[in-house]
């Protein structure tokens, strides 16, 4: 699917985007809050659960080769 | 493989990214179509420069079907619906009068390329009709629906699942189906909108895993610059090669604006231009390699069609590659069914349309499945809870393994594909034996293979390949538990028929009341499933069933079951059928 040009992103819920839904974050001077679940927290929050989300790709830096993957 | 990369000319902010991809490709040496939308064929600042490339680099040009803004669409279309599938047949026809007139009046030729994220069956033999010179159409999203809808807040409206995941010859009656022969064909050569992750947009959204670095980020799989993942998912696809005389596909289609800062994921621009850099580079290695043949959309067009019968299955063994799994997943596809072996649930059947049904499906207001263009399953064991994990299993098949009074699902015991070997016009896929293990200590091991013969026709082979020990005898059960949908919402299934064949021959009207056809020496059991035209049968080869079953469900288990049990002492086969209903 295409993503609306209207919205400018700026950081993603990272409860919601656990579950594979995207939902822009609001802002209120630093800190960030989601209106489709209560997730609040500061960029440093948000950085750290987008890096716990990311442990679920295991070989997310491993270049996995055509004959690698054959392999498997 | 074979490359499209796809380029759609942007306007206004986007612009200077959209010549940014142009200048990237140029430099490579890559073969660009570039689709421009209605807006982009009155903007003169870009059909200057997109002449300039036609005529310095040879970029062939079509339309993308989006953006009806201006007088001439004011007046021909009513409301503010924005995607060409969705509007009435009425007005997609004059959408496409007035946006071909527009290309014919520019460019003074008509073109051979279109695109949109789908053309319906309306749409195609419309397109046929206002302009026969078109050949090729980026026309589906594969597995695109039900989780992308979710993903983005219940509020996108492409609902393109049950399609083939490559290039295919799109039927006149539903185009996410396979044609099944040239008069059902509706003369335009499809291509999925982007080359998705055959594993993880089964199971998740395919805009996260798809030939587009951008659709990565969105997902998050990548750290900064480094995202290998976009290239392990182009080799998904180049080893598909080995299961299509040669054959695979990918397009890349990348809109300028996700190259912008914050577009989606939260980058700054060098990023996303760098990453969609590296990962033109790695096409242009390939290519060096002699691994990619880079075509304009065109020119793929008459390649496909000299290369590539119409009745040609397209199979393909995908292993998942990010998470880390490396589990398999088969699909295959033809004009009669597609189907899709998940190894890992002891190699069940996750996913099948019934494509020999036939249904007819065009989208818009004015029709009556509105915004749904999906081809609908009898089995998606995501949706429909497939192996039990709350309350009762759901859609699927299985194998029960029986000893002493106890029973296995072979849903729990994990395969792999171990060997996909044609047979002349049919499929044979055999899995790695799978483990049962029984409270007593008995232990056996049953090799699975599927051979798929074409127009619907699928035999299950499960072979007894070990056991702990001398005396062990099993019994099993096939199984194929069923319903009909496009969505994870159960349709209504009053009208089904169930029956058994056999000793005791019974039929059942689909009432919702939990009832239990069964009969001695079974040779069939069987829904007919009128709603989506289409006959299931679980057919016994050789000697008949010791006992087959046709299960009704009720409203809190929404499914119809057909069983058929045997003794194992070596190999037995079934055969299941999926037909159109006469």
């Amino acid at each position: 699917m295409a993503s609306s040009e209207k919205t400018l992103v700026k950081f993603r819920c990272p409860v919601c985007f656990s579950r594979e839904t995207d939902v822009v974050l609001c802002q209120k001077g630093s800190e960030y809050y989601c209106v489709k679940c209560s997730f609040a927290g500061n960029r440093a929050h948000i950085w750290s659960m987008y890096g716990d989300l990311q442990r679920k790709y295991k070989w997310m830096l491993n270049r996995v080769t055509m004959e690698q993957q054959d392999a498997l | 493989m074979i490359l499209n990369l796809i380029h759609r000319p942007a306007y206004g902010e986007h612009y200077r990214l959209f010549r940014l991809q142009q200048d990237m490709a140029h430099q490579l040496g890559l073969k660009v179509t570039l689709l421009l939308d209605p807006q982009a064929l009155r903007e003169e600042s870009v059909l200057k420069a997109v002449r300039e490339d036609v005529e310095k680099y040879g970029d062939e040009l079509g339309i993308w079907f989006a953006e009806f803004k201006g007088p001439d669409f004011e007046k021909a279309l009513a409301g503010k619906e924005f995607c060409i599938w969705l509007f009435s047949q009425p007005e997609k026809k004059r959408i496409f009068e007035i946006v071909f007139k527009l290309f014919r009046d520019v460019f003074g030729h008509d073109p051979v390329s279109v695109g949109s994220y789908h053309f319906d069956a309306g749409c195609q033999r419309l397109i046929r009709e206002v302009c026969p010179a078109v050949k090729i159409a980026v026309a589906g999203c594969f597995e695109e629906g039900v989780k992308v809808f979710h993903g983005c807040n219940n509020s996108w409206y492409l609902f393109n699942e049950g399609m083939p995941w490559t290039a295919w010859y799109p039927s006149r009656t539903h185009a996410l189906r396979a044609a099944a022969d040239e008069a059902d064909w509706s003369g335009i050569v499809a291509v999925p909108h982007l080359s998705r992750d055959l594993v993880l947009s089964y199971e998740g959204r395919n805009d996260f895993f798809a030939t587009h670095p951008a659709n990565v980020q969105r997902a998050m799989a990548y750290r900064a610059g480094d995202c290998p993942y976009m290239f392990n998912l182009v080799d998904q696809h180049r080893l598909q090669e080995k299961y299509n005389d040669g054959f695979s596909y990918c397009n890349v289609h990348v809109g300028a604006g996700w190259l912008a800062p914050n577009h989606c994921a939260s980058d700054p621009e060098a990023v996303s231009v760098g990453l969609y850099r590296e990962f033109l580079e790695y096409f242009v290695e390939l290519r060096k390699q002699g691994r990619c043949r880079d075509m304009r959309m065109g020119e793929f067009a008459s390649w496909y069609r000299e290369n590539t019968p119409i009745e040609k299955p397209q199979l393909a063994l995908a292993k998942e590659m990010l998470y880390g799994t490396g589990k398999h997943y088969f699909w295959y596809v033809d004009g009669y069914s597609r189907v899709l072996i998940d190894a890992t649930q002891g190699g069940g059947i996750g996913d099948l349309r019934p494509y020999a049904g036939q249904v007819a499906v065009e989208t818009g207001p004015d029709t009556p499945h509105t915004i749904y263009g999906s081809y609908p399953y009898i089995i998606h064991s995501q949706y429909r809870s497939g192996l039990a994990h709350h309350f009762e299993d759901g859609a699927r098949t299985t194998l029960f393994v029986i000893c002493k009074g106890e029973e296995v699902d072979l849903g729990t015991c994990p395969t792999k594909v171990a060997t996909v070997v044609k047979e002349g016009a049919g499929t044979r896929v055999r899995l790695t034996p799978a483990e049962v293990s029984f409270r007593n200590g008995a232990r056996v091991l049953i090799e699975t293979e599927y051979y798929f013969a074409g127009k619907g026709d699928i035999q299950i082979v499960r072979r007894l390949v070990g056991t702990s020990g001398p005396g062990v005898e099993v019994r099993v059960r096939e199984y194929v538990k069923g319903c009909h949908g496009t969505t994870e919402y159960p349709e209504d299934m009053k009208g089904i028929r169930l029956s058994v064949e056999g000793a005791d021959p019974a039929a059942l009207d689909y009432a919702y009341k939990g009832r239990t056809l069964a009969t001695r020496a079974a040779t069939a059991v069987r829904a007919c499933i009128p709603q989506i035209r289409t006959e299931l049968v679980l057919e016994s080869e050789g000697e008949a069933a010791l006992q087959g079953q046709a299960i009704e469900g009720y409203l809190f288990n929404p499914y119809y079951t057909l069983t058929l049990e045997k003794t194992l002492p070596k190999e037995m086969q079934t055969w299941l059928r999926v037909k159109k209903l006469s």
